[in-house]
Protein backbone atom coordinates (compact mmCIF):
# COMPACT_ATOMS: atom_id res chain seq x y z
CA UNK A 1 0.00 0.00 0.00
CA UNK A 2 1.56 2.90 -0.87
CA UNK A 3 1.00 5.94 1.64
CA UNK A 4 2.63 8.44 -0.21
CA UNK A 5 4.00 10.41 2.56
CA UNK A 6 0.41 11.55 3.87
CA UNK A 7 -0.14 13.71 1.14
CA UNK A 8 -3.94 13.21 0.31
CA UNK A 9 -4.10 14.88 -3.14
CA UNK A 10 -1.21 13.74 -4.62
CA UNK A 11 -1.41 10.35 -6.89
CA UNK A 12 0.85 7.73 -5.74
CA UNK A 13 0.35 4.71 -8.58
CA UNK A 14 0.32 4.45 -11.95
CA UNK A 15 -3.44 2.78 -11.69
CA UNK A 16 -4.26 6.39 -9.62
CA UNK A 17 -2.90 7.70 -12.60
CA UNK A 18 -5.36 5.92 -14.54
CA UNK A 19 -7.76 6.50 -12.49
CA UNK A 20 -7.66 9.91 -13.15
CA UNK A 21 -6.95 9.94 -16.59
CA UNK A 22 -10.60 8.12 -16.48
CA UNK A 23 -12.88 10.48 -14.57
CA UNK A 24 -10.91 13.55 -16.18
CA UNK A 25 -12.34 12.04 -19.84
CA UNK A 26 -15.60 11.45 -18.60
CA UNK A 27 -15.85 15.04 -18.41
CA UNK A 28 -13.86 15.88 -21.20
CA UNK A 29 -12.19 13.66 -23.26
CA UNK A 30 -8.57 14.76 -24.61
CA UNK A 31 -7.35 14.18 -28.18
CA UNK A 32 -4.10 12.69 -29.20
CA UNK A 33 -2.14 13.75 -32.45
CA UNK A 34 -0.07 10.89 -33.32
CA UNK A 35 2.66 12.18 -36.30
CA UNK A 36 3.70 9.08 -38.05
CA UNK A 37 1.05 6.86 -36.84
CA UNK A 38 1.61 4.23 -39.52
CA UNK A 39 3.14 2.00 -36.65
CA UNK A 40 1.21 -0.95 -35.35
CA UNK A 41 2.40 -0.39 -31.87
CA UNK A 42 1.50 3.51 -31.26
CA UNK A 43 -1.63 1.90 -32.91
CA UNK A 44 -2.00 -0.49 -30.27
CA UNK A 45 -1.41 2.09 -27.84
CA UNK A 46 -3.87 4.69 -28.59
CA UNK A 47 -6.45 1.94 -29.64
CA UNK A 48 -6.34 0.87 -26.01
CA UNK A 49 -6.67 4.40 -24.75
CA UNK A 50 -9.72 5.23 -26.63
CA UNK A 51 -11.07 1.84 -25.71
CA UNK A 52 -10.33 2.67 -21.94
CA UNK A 53 -11.93 5.96 -22.48
CA UNK A 54 -8.54 8.42 -21.76
CA UNK A 55 -8.79 9.93 -25.29
CA UNK A 56 -9.67 10.49 -28.87
CA UNK A 57 -6.98 10.05 -31.76
CA UNK A 58 -6.17 12.19 -34.46
CA UNK A 59 -3.69 9.74 -36.73
CA UNK A 60 -1.51 11.36 -39.18
CA UNK A 61 0.73 9.85 -41.65
CA UNK A 62 0.18 7.45 -45.16
CA UNK A 63 -3.41 7.03 -44.79
CA UNK A 64 -3.54 4.07 -46.36
CA UNK A 65 -1.02 1.78 -44.42
CA UNK A 66 -3.14 3.34 -40.94
CA UNK A 67 -6.40 2.15 -42.20
CA UNK A 68 -4.42 -1.18 -43.01
CA UNK A 69 -2.88 -1.50 -39.63
CA UNK A 70 -6.07 -0.33 -37.96
CA UNK A 71 -7.85 -3.17 -39.97
CA UNK A 72 -5.32 -5.82 -38.95
CA UNK A 73 -5.35 -4.80 -35.56
CA UNK A 74 -9.12 -5.07 -34.94
CA UNK A 75 -9.75 -0.93 -34.27
CA UNK A 76 -12.58 0.50 -35.74
CA UNK A 77 -11.01 3.46 -38.39
CA UNK A 78 -14.46 5.14 -37.70
CA UNK A 79 -13.56 5.99 -34.51
CA UNK A 80 -10.74 7.69 -35.09
CA UNK A 81 -10.05 11.17 -37.68
CA UNK A 82 -6.74 9.80 -39.85
CA UNK A 83 -5.24 12.72 -41.97
CA UNK A 84 -2.54 11.84 -44.73
CA UNK A 85 0.41 12.94 -44.93
CA UNK A 86 3.39 11.22 -46.49
CA UNK A 87 6.34 12.63 -45.66
CA UNK A 88 7.50 12.77 -41.80
CA UNK A 89 8.44 16.56 -42.08
CA UNK A 90 4.94 17.11 -42.86
CA UNK A 91 2.74 14.53 -40.57
CA UNK A 92 4.82 16.51 -37.80
CA UNK A 93 4.05 19.64 -38.94
CA UNK A 94 0.08 18.95 -39.48
CA UNK A 95 0.13 16.80 -35.69
CA UNK A 96 1.66 20.05 -34.37
CA UNK A 97 -0.68 22.30 -36.10
CA UNK A 98 -3.16 20.67 -34.79
CA UNK A 99 -1.95 21.16 -31.09
CA UNK A 100 -1.57 24.69 -31.89
CA UNK A 101 -4.89 25.22 -33.24
CA UNK A 102 -6.43 23.28 -30.03
CA UNK A 103 -7.53 20.35 -32.37
CA UNK A 104 -5.81 18.17 -29.91
CA UNK A 105 -4.01 18.42 -26.79
CA UNK A 106 -1.44 15.87 -26.68
CA UNK A 107 1.67 15.06 -29.23
CA UNK A 108 2.38 11.42 -29.39
CA UNK A 109 5.63 10.39 -31.55
CA UNK A 110 4.90 7.62 -34.19
CA UNK A 111 7.22 6.36 -37.30
CA UNK A 112 9.22 9.08 -37.57
CA UNK A 113 12.27 10.17 -36.15
CA UNK A 114 12.15 11.94 -32.68
CA UNK A 115 14.25 14.88 -33.77
CA UNK A 116 11.78 15.79 -36.74
CA UNK A 117 9.19 15.73 -34.12
CA UNK A 118 11.18 18.24 -31.92
CA UNK A 119 12.08 20.16 -34.87
CA UNK A 120 8.46 20.81 -35.51
CA UNK A 121 7.48 21.23 -31.39
CA UNK A 122 10.80 23.75 -30.93
CA UNK A 123 9.49 25.78 -34.28
CA UNK A 124 8.74 29.47 -33.58
CA UNK A 125 5.97 29.63 -36.09
CA UNK A 126 4.19 26.14 -34.41
CA UNK A 127 3.61 28.68 -31.14
CA UNK A 128 4.16 25.41 -28.71
CA UNK A 129 7.25 26.96 -27.43
CA UNK A 130 7.19 27.93 -23.53
CA UNK A 131 10.19 29.74 -24.06
CA UNK A 132 12.04 26.81 -21.79
CA UNK A 133 13.73 23.80 -22.61
CA UNK A 134 12.11 20.11 -23.47
CA UNK A 135 13.18 17.77 -21.39
CA UNK A 136 12.00 13.78 -20.74
CA UNK A 137 10.65 13.04 -17.39
CA UNK A 138 10.14 9.32 -16.69
CA UNK A 139 7.44 8.76 -13.60
CA UNK A 140 8.00 5.81 -12.07
CA UNK A 141 5.36 3.35 -10.13
CA UNK A 142 8.51 1.20 -8.50
CA UNK A 143 7.04 -1.73 -6.14
CA UNK A 144 7.98 -0.97 -2.48
CA UNK A 145 8.29 3.03 -3.17
CA UNK A 146 5.55 4.78 -1.29
CA UNK A 147 5.00 7.57 -4.32
CA UNK A 148 5.80 8.06 -7.65
CA UNK A 149 9.19 8.55 -8.65
CA UNK A 150 10.01 11.08 -11.43
CA UNK A 151 13.13 10.37 -13.01
CA UNK A 152 14.87 13.20 -15.58
CA UNK A 153 16.13 13.73 -18.30
CA UNK A 154 16.77 10.37 -19.55
CA UNK A 155 15.80 11.15 -23.56
CA UNK A 156 15.87 14.78 -24.64
CA UNK A 157 19.54 16.64 -23.28
CA UNK A 158 22.28 14.61 -23.59
CA UNK A 159 24.82 16.18 -21.05
CA UNK A 160 22.92 19.37 -19.65
CA UNK A 161 24.14 22.36 -19.21
CA UNK A 162 23.58 24.61 -15.66
CA UNK A 163 21.26 26.27 -17.48
CA UNK A 164 19.32 23.90 -18.97
CA UNK A 165 19.38 21.31 -15.70
CA UNK A 166 17.45 24.43 -14.48
CA UNK A 167 14.92 24.35 -17.33
CA UNK A 168 14.80 20.33 -16.43
CA UNK A 169 13.97 21.06 -12.49
CA UNK A 170 11.37 23.35 -13.53
CA UNK A 171 9.88 20.89 -15.86
CA UNK A 172 9.86 18.08 -13.47
CA UNK A 173 7.74 20.28 -10.72
CA UNK A 174 5.32 20.70 -13.75
CA UNK A 175 4.97 17.23 -14.10
CA UNK A 176 4.87 16.70 -10.22
CA UNK A 177 2.13 19.51 -10.08
CA UNK A 178 -0.29 17.65 -12.45
CA UNK A 179 0.43 14.77 -10.74
CA UNK A 180 -0.95 16.53 -7.44
CA UNK A 181 2.50 17.03 -5.75
CA UNK A 182 2.60 20.99 -5.17
CA UNK A 183 5.82 21.01 -3.13
CA UNK A 184 7.93 18.01 -4.55
CA UNK A 185 11.49 16.75 -2.69
CA UNK A 186 13.60 17.12 -5.51
CA UNK A 187 17.22 15.27 -5.24
CA UNK A 188 19.95 16.36 -7.74
CA UNK A 189 21.90 13.15 -7.82
CA UNK A 190 26.07 12.36 -7.17
CA UNK A 191 28.23 9.84 -6.14
CA UNK A 192 28.07 11.13 -2.77
CA UNK A 193 26.13 13.25 -0.26
CA UNK A 194 28.99 15.30 0.15
CA UNK A 195 30.37 18.43 -2.20
CA UNK A 196 33.76 16.62 -3.08
CA UNK A 197 35.75 18.59 -5.75
CA UNK A 198 37.11 15.16 -6.86
CA UNK A 199 34.01 14.58 -8.26
CA UNK A 200 32.56 17.25 -10.44
CA UNK A 201 28.90 16.27 -10.48
CA UNK A 202 28.60 16.73 -6.32
CA UNK A 203 29.81 20.28 -6.76
CA UNK A 204 27.42 21.67 -9.86
CA UNK A 205 24.43 19.78 -7.78
CA UNK A 206 24.85 21.84 -4.65
CA UNK A 207 25.40 24.66 -6.79
CA UNK A 208 22.14 23.88 -8.13
CA UNK A 209 20.45 23.07 -4.91
CA UNK A 210 21.67 26.96 -4.26
CA UNK A 211 20.49 28.62 -7.36
CA UNK A 212 17.15 26.85 -7.22
CA UNK A 213 16.39 27.88 -3.75
CA UNK A 214 17.04 31.43 -4.59
CA UNK A 215 15.34 31.72 -7.75
CA UNK A 216 12.48 30.19 -5.08
CA UNK A 217 11.83 27.56 -7.63
CA UNK A 218 11.40 24.57 -5.44
CA UNK A 219 11.25 24.49 -1.39
CA UNK A 220 12.44 21.02 -0.74
CA UNK A 221 15.78 20.54 -3.09
CA UNK A 222 18.78 18.47 -2.07
CA UNK A 223 21.96 18.02 -3.70
CA UNK A 224 24.46 16.20 -3.97
CA UNK A 225 22.44 12.53 -3.02
CA UNK A 226 23.24 9.65 -4.03
CA UNK A 227 20.25 7.59 -5.73
CA UNK A 228 20.04 5.39 -2.69
CA UNK A 229 19.94 8.18 -0.16
CA UNK A 230 16.98 10.05 -1.84
CA UNK A 231 14.98 7.21 -1.89
CA UNK A 232 16.03 5.27 0.93
CA UNK A 233 17.75 7.92 3.58
CA UNK A 234 20.54 9.18 4.58
CA UNK A 235 23.55 6.53 6.46
CA UNK A 236 23.40 7.38 10.17
CA UNK A 237 27.32 8.60 9.75
CA UNK A 238 26.53 11.36 8.04
CA UNK A 239 23.67 12.68 11.01
CA UNK A 240 22.38 15.46 8.95
CA UNK A 241 18.55 16.36 8.45
CA UNK A 242 17.30 15.94 5.03
CA UNK A 243 13.62 16.75 3.80
CA UNK A 244 14.52 15.32 0.66
CA UNK A 245 16.34 12.07 1.58
CA UNK A 246 14.32 9.09 1.78
CA UNK A 247 11.15 10.74 0.37
CA UNK A 248 12.54 12.17 -2.99
CA UNK A 249 9.44 12.56 -5.71
CA UNK A 250 11.91 13.84 -8.07
CA UNK A 251 15.96 12.43 -9.34
CA UNK A 252 18.01 14.85 -11.53
CA UNK A 253 20.75 12.79 -13.16
CA UNK A 254 23.74 14.51 -14.63
CA UNK A 255 23.32 13.06 -18.00
CA UNK A 256 21.45 11.25 -19.98
CA UNK A 257 22.86 7.68 -19.51
CA UNK A 258 22.45 8.08 -16.06
CA UNK A 259 18.78 8.60 -16.10
CA UNK A 260 17.98 6.11 -18.59
CA UNK A 261 20.16 3.44 -17.34
CA UNK A 262 18.42 3.30 -13.90
CA UNK A 263 15.22 3.95 -15.28
CA UNK A 264 15.45 1.33 -17.22
CA UNK A 265 17.10 -0.90 -14.55
CA UNK A 266 13.83 -0.39 -12.54
CA UNK A 267 11.61 -1.01 -15.61
CA UNK A 268 13.07 -4.46 -16.55
CA UNK A 269 14.15 -5.52 -12.91
CA UNK A 270 12.51 -4.31 -10.39
CA UNK A 271 8.55 -4.32 -12.38
CA UNK A 272 8.40 -0.32 -11.85
CA UNK A 273 5.23 1.04 -14.18
CA UNK A 274 6.92 3.41 -16.52
CA UNK A 275 5.21 6.50 -17.62
CA UNK A 276 7.06 9.15 -20.20
CA UNK A 277 6.35 12.01 -21.03
CA UNK A 278 7.98 15.46 -22.50
CA UNK A 279 7.67 18.71 -21.07
CA UNK A 280 8.61 22.19 -21.47
CA UNK A 281 6.07 22.62 -24.51
CA UNK A 282 2.49 23.83 -24.45
CA UNK A 283 1.42 20.28 -24.82
CA UNK A 284 2.79 16.71 -23.54
CA UNK A 285 4.47 15.08 -25.56
CA UNK A 286 4.52 11.15 -25.79
CA UNK A 287 7.18 8.63 -26.67
CA UNK A 288 6.67 4.89 -26.37
CA UNK A 289 9.04 2.51 -26.75
CA UNK A 290 8.34 -0.78 -29.30
CA UNK A 291 9.57 -2.84 -26.45
CA UNK A 292 7.36 -1.04 -23.51
CA UNK A 293 4.96 -3.57 -22.55
CA UNK A 294 0.91 -2.65 -23.12
CA UNK A 295 0.85 -1.40 -19.80
CA UNK A 296 3.21 1.26 -19.83
CA UNK A 297 2.12 2.71 -22.96
CA UNK A 298 -1.43 2.98 -21.83
CA UNK A 299 0.12 4.60 -18.80
CA UNK A 300 1.88 7.30 -20.73
CA UNK A 301 -0.72 8.33 -22.49
CA UNK A 302 -2.98 8.60 -19.63
CA UNK A 303 -0.40 10.73 -17.55
CA UNK A 304 -0.35 12.69 -21.02
CA UNK A 305 -3.95 13.74 -20.59
CA UNK A 306 -3.55 14.62 -17.37
CA UNK A 307 -1.46 17.87 -18.36
CA UNK A 308 -4.01 18.19 -21.28
CA UNK A 309 -6.70 18.13 -18.68
CA UNK A 310 -4.35 20.55 -16.51
CA UNK A 311 -3.94 23.30 -19.59
CA UNK A 312 -7.88 23.07 -20.49
CA UNK B 1 26.56 -18.56 -12.91
CA UNK B 2 24.21 -17.86 -9.92
CA UNK B 3 25.50 -16.95 -6.27
CA UNK B 4 24.62 -20.89 -5.21
CA UNK B 5 26.54 -22.37 -7.45
CA UNK B 6 29.51 -20.26 -6.74
CA UNK B 7 29.23 -20.72 -3.26
CA UNK B 8 29.19 -24.69 -3.77
CA UNK B 9 32.64 -24.53 -5.12
CA UNK B 10 34.15 -21.85 -2.97
CA UNK B 11 37.04 -22.75 -0.87
CA UNK B 12 37.11 -22.93 2.70
CA UNK B 13 40.52 -22.07 3.26
CA UNK B 14 42.35 -18.91 3.61
CA UNK B 15 44.19 -15.85 5.56
CA UNK B 16 40.97 -13.63 5.51
CA UNK B 17 41.93 -9.70 6.96
CA UNK B 18 39.17 -8.16 8.03
CA UNK B 19 39.21 -3.86 8.47
CA UNK B 20 35.99 -2.74 9.92
CA UNK B 21 34.46 -2.12 12.80
CA UNK B 22 30.98 -3.16 12.73
CA UNK B 23 29.77 -5.60 15.19
CA UNK B 24 28.51 -7.76 11.95
CA UNK B 25 32.43 -7.90 10.66
CA UNK B 26 33.04 -9.79 14.11
CA UNK B 27 30.26 -12.51 13.20
CA UNK B 28 31.63 -12.99 9.76
CA UNK B 29 35.70 -13.89 10.99
CA UNK B 30 34.12 -16.26 13.49
CA UNK B 31 31.61 -17.81 10.82
CA UNK B 32 35.18 -18.14 8.44
CA UNK B 33 37.05 -19.50 11.67
CA UNK B 34 34.48 -22.08 11.53
CA UNK B 35 34.83 -22.94 8.01
CA UNK B 36 38.14 -23.56 8.56
CA UNK B 37 39.42 -20.60 7.53
CA UNK B 38 41.86 -18.33 9.29
CA UNK B 39 40.57 -14.38 10.41
CA UNK B 40 42.20 -11.70 10.94
CA UNK B 41 39.97 -8.51 12.46
CA UNK B 42 42.14 -5.02 12.73
CA UNK B 43 39.69 -2.71 14.60
CA UNK B 44 42.12 0.10 14.27
CA UNK B 45 40.97 3.23 12.58
CA UNK B 46 40.42 2.72 8.54
CA UNK B 47 44.05 4.18 7.13
CA UNK B 48 45.75 2.53 9.88
CA UNK B 49 43.88 -0.63 9.87
CA UNK B 50 44.12 -1.22 5.84
CA UNK B 51 47.87 0.32 5.81
CA UNK B 52 48.35 -3.13 8.44
CA UNK B 53 45.81 -5.11 6.17
CA UNK B 54 48.20 -5.14 3.11
CA UNK B 55 51.09 -5.11 5.19
CA UNK B 56 49.69 -8.36 6.38
CA UNK B 57 49.47 -9.05 2.42
CA UNK B 58 52.80 -8.38 1.25
CA UNK B 59 54.52 -10.33 3.89
CA UNK B 60 52.41 -13.44 2.99
CA UNK B 61 50.01 -13.80 6.09
CA UNK B 62 46.41 -12.77 4.62
CA UNK B 63 45.43 -13.82 1.12
CA UNK B 64 42.13 -12.05 1.10
CA UNK B 65 40.53 -8.86 2.62
CA UNK B 66 37.02 -7.72 3.34
CA UNK B 67 36.43 -4.21 3.80
CA UNK B 68 33.52 -2.79 5.62
CA UNK B 69 32.06 0.09 7.50
CA UNK B 70 33.49 3.03 5.15
CA UNK B 71 32.13 4.75 2.47
CA UNK B 72 32.72 3.16 -0.97
CA UNK B 73 34.51 5.63 -3.01
CA UNK B 74 36.24 6.61 -0.05
CA UNK B 75 36.98 3.19 0.89
CA UNK B 76 38.66 3.10 -2.79
CA UNK B 77 40.78 6.41 -2.85
CA UNK B 78 42.30 5.06 0.28
CA UNK B 79 43.09 1.76 -1.24
CA UNK B 80 44.48 3.27 -4.64
CA UNK B 81 46.87 5.87 -2.44
CA UNK B 82 48.14 2.99 -0.32
CA UNK B 83 48.23 0.57 -3.56
CA UNK B 84 51.37 1.17 -6.27
CA UNK B 85 49.35 0.32 -9.31
CA UNK B 86 50.84 -0.74 -12.62
CA UNK B 87 49.26 -0.82 -15.53
CA UNK B 88 46.18 -2.36 -14.55
CA UNK B 89 43.63 -0.03 -13.24
CA UNK B 90 41.76 -0.84 -9.42
CA UNK B 91 38.20 -2.36 -10.97
CA UNK B 92 35.18 -2.30 -9.14
CA UNK B 93 32.89 -5.50 -9.56
CA UNK B 94 29.38 -5.74 -7.99
CA UNK B 95 26.99 -8.86 -8.24
CA UNK B 96 23.17 -8.81 -7.82
CA UNK B 97 20.82 -11.24 -8.59
CA UNK B 98 17.04 -10.25 -8.82
CA UNK B 99 14.37 -12.99 -8.95
CA UNK B 100 13.65 -11.58 -12.88
CA UNK B 101 16.70 -12.16 -14.27
CA UNK B 102 18.28 -15.99 -14.61
CA UNK B 103 21.77 -15.50 -13.85
CA UNK B 104 24.26 -12.94 -11.71
CA UNK B 105 24.24 -9.82 -13.20
CA UNK B 106 27.82 -8.07 -12.40
CA UNK B 107 28.47 -4.29 -12.81
CA UNK B 108 32.02 -3.38 -13.22
CA UNK B 109 33.82 -0.24 -13.28
CA UNK B 110 36.88 0.97 -12.57
CA UNK B 111 35.89 4.14 -10.47
CA UNK B 112 38.85 6.29 -10.66
CA UNK B 113 40.63 5.75 -13.48
CA UNK B 114 40.31 7.90 -16.74
CA UNK B 115 36.68 5.59 -17.66
CA UNK B 116 36.61 7.39 -20.78
CA UNK B 117 38.78 6.28 -23.78
CA UNK B 118 38.96 2.62 -25.40
CA UNK B 119 41.99 1.92 -23.85
CA UNK B 120 41.78 2.41 -20.21
CA UNK B 121 38.24 0.91 -20.49
CA UNK B 122 39.36 -2.05 -22.27
CA UNK B 123 42.15 -2.32 -19.75
CA UNK B 124 39.19 -2.61 -16.74
CA UNK B 125 36.86 -4.74 -19.55
CA UNK B 126 39.95 -7.71 -19.46
CA UNK B 127 40.42 -7.78 -15.93
CA UNK B 128 36.34 -8.16 -15.36
CA UNK B 129 36.36 -10.82 -18.34
CA UNK B 130 39.30 -12.87 -16.33
CA UNK B 131 37.59 -12.81 -13.29
CA UNK B 132 34.48 -14.26 -14.60
CA UNK B 133 36.71 -17.10 -16.05
CA UNK B 134 37.55 -17.58 -12.61
CA UNK B 135 34.45 -17.63 -11.47
CA UNK B 136 33.26 -20.22 -13.79
CA UNK B 137 32.42 -18.21 -17.07
CA UNK B 138 34.45 -19.26 -19.68
CA UNK B 139 32.94 -16.80 -22.41
CA UNK B 140 31.05 -14.03 -20.32
CA UNK B 141 28.69 -11.43 -22.15
CA UNK B 142 29.51 -8.07 -21.41
CA UNK B 143 27.12 -5.22 -22.44
CA UNK B 144 28.50 -2.07 -22.67
CA UNK B 145 25.47 0.26 -21.88
CA UNK B 146 24.07 3.68 -22.83
CA UNK B 147 21.23 5.31 -23.58
CA UNK B 148 20.85 4.58 -27.62
CA UNK B 149 22.21 2.00 -30.37
CA UNK B 150 23.61 4.09 -32.44
CA UNK B 151 26.83 5.13 -32.24
CA UNK B 152 26.51 9.08 -32.28
CA UNK B 153 29.48 11.65 -31.79
CA UNK B 154 26.88 13.73 -29.23
CA UNK B 155 27.32 11.25 -26.70
CA UNK B 156 30.91 10.69 -26.53
CA UNK B 157 30.47 7.16 -24.53
CA UNK B 158 28.90 5.57 -27.79
CA UNK B 159 32.28 6.17 -29.58
CA UNK B 160 34.61 4.40 -27.12
CA UNK B 161 31.40 1.89 -26.73
CA UNK B 162 32.03 0.98 -30.54
CA UNK B 163 35.57 0.66 -30.63
CA UNK B 164 35.47 -1.90 -27.59
CA UNK B 165 33.03 -3.38 -29.46
CA UNK B 166 35.13 -3.46 -32.56
CA UNK B 167 38.31 -4.65 -30.50
CA UNK B 168 36.08 -7.90 -28.86
CA UNK B 169 35.17 -8.47 -32.87
CA UNK B 170 38.99 -8.88 -33.57
CA UNK B 171 39.50 -11.28 -30.70
CA UNK B 172 41.12 -9.10 -28.05
CA UNK B 173 38.70 -10.16 -25.22
CA UNK B 174 39.17 -14.02 -26.09
CA UNK B 175 36.17 -15.84 -25.36
CA UNK B 176 34.42 -13.28 -24.02
CA UNK B 177 31.73 -11.10 -26.36
CA UNK B 178 31.70 -7.10 -25.90
CA UNK B 179 29.45 -5.26 -27.52
CA UNK B 180 28.03 -2.09 -27.14
CA UNK B 181 26.49 0.51 -27.28
CA UNK B 182 23.44 -1.14 -26.29
CA UNK B 183 20.48 0.16 -24.06
CA UNK B 184 19.76 -1.47 -20.64
CA UNK B 185 16.88 -3.35 -21.98
CA UNK B 186 18.67 -4.89 -24.95
CA UNK B 187 21.55 -5.93 -22.47
CA UNK B 188 19.31 -8.20 -20.00
CA UNK B 189 16.29 -9.50 -22.15
CA UNK B 190 16.41 -11.17 -25.52
CA UNK B 191 12.69 -9.78 -25.68
CA UNK B 192 13.41 -6.66 -26.00
CA UNK B 193 16.19 -7.64 -28.72
CA UNK B 194 13.64 -9.41 -30.68
CA UNK B 195 11.22 -6.64 -30.55
CA UNK B 196 13.49 -3.57 -31.34
CA UNK B 197 15.24 -5.84 -34.21
CA UNK B 198 18.75 -4.94 -33.31
CA UNK B 199 21.58 -7.08 -33.92
CA UNK B 200 23.80 -7.77 -30.86
CA UNK B 201 26.03 -10.76 -29.93
CA UNK B 202 25.05 -10.25 -26.24
CA UNK B 203 21.73 -11.36 -27.07
CA UNK B 204 19.72 -10.09 -23.83
CA UNK B 205 21.55 -12.27 -22.21
CA UNK B 206 24.65 -10.27 -20.93
CA UNK B 207 26.67 -11.45 -17.52
CA UNK B 208 28.69 -8.15 -17.20
CA UNK B 209 27.10 -4.54 -17.67
CA UNK B 210 30.03 -1.69 -17.98
CA UNK B 211 27.82 1.46 -17.47
CA UNK B 212 29.33 4.64 -19.09
CA UNK B 213 30.63 6.76 -16.16
CA UNK B 214 30.40 6.79 -12.29
CA UNK B 215 27.54 8.47 -11.67
CA UNK B 216 25.72 5.79 -13.78
CA UNK B 217 27.42 2.80 -11.84
CA UNK B 218 26.68 4.18 -8.31
CA UNK B 219 22.64 5.08 -9.49
CA UNK B 220 22.64 2.04 -11.52
CA UNK B 221 23.62 -0.21 -8.18
CA UNK B 222 21.47 2.04 -6.07
CA UNK B 223 18.28 1.32 -8.10
CA UNK B 224 19.15 -2.13 -8.17
CA UNK B 225 19.16 -2.13 -4.81
CA UNK B 226 16.08 0.16 -4.44
CA UNK B 227 13.39 -2.60 -3.23
CA UNK B 228 12.50 -5.92 -3.33
CA UNK B 229 14.05 -9.47 -2.66
CA UNK B 230 18.14 -9.50 -3.93
CA UNK B 231 21.25 -11.23 -3.41
CA UNK B 232 24.37 -9.12 -3.87
CA UNK B 233 28.36 -9.00 -3.77
CA UNK B 234 31.32 -7.44 -4.34
CA UNK B 235 34.76 -7.37 -5.19
CA UNK B 236 38.00 -5.02 -6.14
CA UNK B 237 40.26 -6.25 -8.35
CA UNK B 238 44.00 -4.91 -9.21
CA UNK B 239 45.20 -4.88 -5.64
CA UNK B 240 47.56 -6.82 -4.47
CA UNK B 241 45.07 -9.41 -3.18
CA UNK B 242 40.88 -9.73 -3.92
CA UNK B 243 39.24 -7.92 -1.78
CA UNK B 244 35.28 -8.43 -0.89
CA UNK B 245 33.99 -4.61 -0.82
CA UNK B 246 29.95 -5.02 -0.75
CA UNK B 247 27.33 -2.06 -1.90
CA UNK B 248 26.50 0.14 0.83
CA UNK B 249 23.23 -1.38 1.30
CA UNK B 250 24.44 -4.69 1.50
CA UNK B 251 23.49 -6.94 4.41
CA UNK B 252 24.84 -9.73 6.31
CA UNK B 253 24.69 -12.39 4.13
CA UNK B 254 25.78 -9.87 1.05
CA UNK B 255 29.10 -9.06 3.01
CA UNK B 256 29.14 -13.76 3.81
CA UNK B 257 28.92 -13.77 -0.20
CA UNK B 258 31.31 -11.24 -1.32
CA UNK B 259 33.72 -12.87 1.21
CA UNK B 260 33.22 -16.25 -0.41
CA UNK B 261 33.47 -15.33 -3.92
CA UNK B 262 36.66 -12.67 -3.16
CA UNK B 263 38.50 -16.21 -1.67
CA UNK B 264 37.42 -17.82 -4.77
CA UNK B 265 39.36 -15.11 -6.64
CA UNK B 266 42.69 -16.16 -4.87
CA UNK B 267 43.02 -19.23 -6.82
Amino acid sequence: MKTNGNRSRALSSAEMVLAKAREMAAKRRSVVAVAGAEDADVLKAVGEAHREGIVNALLVGNGEKITRLLVELELDAGQFQIESADEPNDSAAFAVRACTEGRAHILMKGKLPTPVLLKAVLAPAAGLRLGQTLSHCAVLDVPGYDRLLTITDGGVLVAPTFEQKLAIIQNAAWVCRVLGIDKPRIALLGVLDEVNPDYPATVEAAALAQEVRARGMAKFIEGPLTFGSAVRGLPSELRRQSEVAGKADVLVSNNIEECNIAAKALINLRGAIFMGVIAGAKVPLSLVSRSDPPRNKLASLALASLFAGEAS
Amino acid sequence: MTFDELLRKAHKSGRLGIVGTAQRVSSIAERWRREGGEAMHLKDNFPAALDTALENVAKGDTSFLLLEGFRFLDALRLLEERVELSAKPLVVMQGIEVGTYPKTLWIGIAPHSKWDNSSDVSRGISMLVKALQVLGEPAPRVALLSCVETVSAGIPSTVWEAEIAQMSKQGQFGAAIVDGPLGFDLAISPEAVRDKGVQTRVDGRADLLIPPDLNTFCSLMDALHLSGERKSAGLVLGAPCPIALPWRHADDEDMWRSVKIANLMCS
